[in-house]
């Protein structure tokens, strides 16, 4: 059995004088309290409701735009009846849209028609991104590499009715992020985009195919 | 115990701590490839893979039969087989720097994503299209039969890129079983 | 001390017991599953009889034979093994792929029929290399299998097909 030790002498910290004021504040008032101050940290950042959507940037007919996957830009827009060439095969009552652009990959390795996937859309009601090809010698599903630019088909499938030869079309190009998989997921993706961009062009109705 | 004793104790402690974590592989070290390192002319047999670089060439238009492109083409002439079963050249990628790159899938007459079959090599090329202002002096070039390398063989050599001449044109080597 | 460990023995004899059964006998068939989830192409080989013959799953395959050739398409150090596997359908529908061959012994390499490789025409209605649609009831495989000098055999020849999975049928061939 050892000795007992003197009591600790009560130090005047600025500690203990704290946690005596703090013991004297009734608990219920810790949650007004708290709401209190929470309230006025998120008015200091410009308070509760959702941030307006930024308006986002228009861009001219053939100028790039540089996102962390891919840097391109739309050249020019067509319509088809269809275009097997590109890979898109139109049913009944369907055409193709096909946006004409160049694109370099900006990352550091290959990405193809999934990352274009996440990187372009078109204000078409019911469109449907159906394939992408190469310009120069027509392969399909073409592989980007980094560094290396294309010139590329980008194909959707249209209704008929929604879109006519001369009508403009509103292309709108995201930046996606990349994603690497955790846990029992493995590898990179791009996935969620958020437009960074917008241009707007005329649509060439081709009839037949070119 | 003596409190200068056990301060030590508690740096040592810190400081081997310390020497642990500088030695821990990184996370995705479980699952690194098997990797055989190879030089050109030289066989390099992986668990399903046995691959031979025998050419590395460098042009500004690759062709093959009816199809050419232009770009900063490095063009590697290989055999290779599978040891085992049947099985693919699914990875051939070359790594520079940060960056990699795949073989290209627009040439249809390159080994690229064919077929390999256990002891009979084949021969022919693959191709890669590289950025027109690349000025690296290396490349890692990889070979492997499947697209997914964890826990695989992967068939690795040096490619010195700044010591390849760089020519107008080069064909790719046709397909064809290897010439022993 | 002692007898309050005791009493909780007791009294969870029986769970441990249970656990002791179950958990090796769940771990087995979830590794069983597995496996044959995982190789496709079935995991039981059915040996041939006395005949040479298979009979799985109302199908009857064999007997198999086989032989060298060495045709011009062939590069030097290697030849072609032809193998012939007849079917018998009994009338039943039948899709396959083509028959692997596999050596019996060694590092048991395996190869896949390489007609097209080898600029035969692989094509012909009356030398199938899979199991045709409109067969009939008795049909017989002709596959060719490109292997080098040294795969002397004897050799398997697997055949699989939907019915019979997790089971294949493996026919002994010696060319």
């Amino acid at each position: 059995m050892t000795t007992p030790e003197p009591p600790a002498r009560r130090r005047a910290s600025p500690f203990s004088r704290l946690r005596a004021a703090a013991d004297r504040v009734p608990t219920k008032w810790f949650a007004a309290i708290g709401t209190g101050l929470f309230l006025a940290a998120t008015a200091a950042f410009g308070g509760l409701a959702t941030a307006a959507a930024e308006p986002v940037p228009e861009l001219e007919v053939g100028e790039t735009h540089t996102g962390p996957l891919y840097a391109l830009s739309v050249d020019r827009a067509f319509l088809f009846d269809e275009l097997a060439e590109a890979g898109a095969y139109p049913a009944e009552g369907q055409r193709v849209l096909a946006l004409r652009i160049t694109v370099e990959n900006v990352w550091t390795s290959p990405e193809g028609f999934s990352g274009m996937r996440e990187t372009l859309s078109v204000a078409v009601p019911g469109a449907e991104l159906t394939s992408m090809a190469r310009i120069d010698d027509a392969t399909t599903n073409p592989r980007l590499q980094p560094g290396v630019p294309a010139e590329l088909a980008v194909a959707w499938l249209v209704p008929d009715d929604a879109l006519a030869g001369g009508d403009e079309v509103t292309v709108t190009v995201s930046d996606p992020t990349l994603r690497t998989g955790q846990a029992v997921t493995s590898g990179q993706w791009w996935d969620d985009p958020v437009p960074s961009a917008r241009v707007t062009l005329p649509v060439e109705y081709r009839p037949g195919d070119e | 115990m003596k409190r200068w004793l056990s301060w030590t104790l508690g740096v040592v402690f810190v400081v081997g701590a310390w020497l642990v974590a500088l030695a821990t592989p990184p996370e995705d070290a479980r699952e690194a490839p098997f990797t055989v390192t190879a030089s050109v002319g030289e066989e390099a047999t992986g668990r399903d893979i046995v691959a031979t670089v025998e050419g590395l060439r460098r042009a500004d238009t690759v062709t093959d039969g009816a199809w050419s492109a232009e770009g900063n083409w490095l063009v590697v002439d290989l055999s290779i087989s599978s040891r085992v079963s049947p099985r693919t050249l699914a990875h051939a990628t070359l790594q520079i720097g940060d960056r990699t790159f795949a073989a290209t899938e627009r040439a249809d007459g390159s080994l690229y994503q064919q077929g390999l079959t256990a002891g009979v090599p084949r021969s022919g090329s693959i191709a890669f299209e590289l950025p027109a202002d690349l000025d690296a002096e290396t490349a890692v070039l990889r070979l492997a039969t499947l697209s997914d390398v964890r826990l695989d063989s992967v068939v690795e050599a040096a490619v010195p890129l700044s010591e390849i001449e760089r020519s107008g044109e080069a064909e790719l080597r046709p397909r064809e079983w290897a010439r022993p | 001390m002692g007898s309050a460990v005791n009493a909780w023995w007791r009294r969870n004899g029986i769970a441990l017991l249970a656990l002791a059964v179950l958990v090796p006998v769940g771990g087995i068939g979830v590794a069983q599953h597995e496996r044959t989830a995982l190789t496709g192409s079935g995991k039981d080989p059915v040996t041939a009889d006395a005949a040479g013959a298979v009979e799985l799953a109302g199908i009857t395959v064999g007997p198999a034979r086989a032989e060298f050739e060495s045709p011009a398409g062939a590069p030097d150090g290697t030849r072609v093994v032809t193998v012939h596997l007849p079917v018998d359908t009994h009338g039943d529908d039948m899709s396959c792929l083509p028959p692997v061959l596999r050596e019996a012994d060694g590092l048991q390499r395996s190869w896949r029929e390489s007609a097209l490789e080898l600029g035969l025409d692989s094509f012909d209605a009356e030398r199938p290399t899979s199991c045709p649609a409109d067969g009939g009831r008795w049909f017989t495989l002709v596959t060719s299998y490109l292997v080098p000098a040294d795969a002397t055999g004897p050799f398997d020849v697997d055949l699989t097909w939907a019915d019979a999975l997790p089971a294949f049928a493996r026919l002994r061939v010696a060319p």
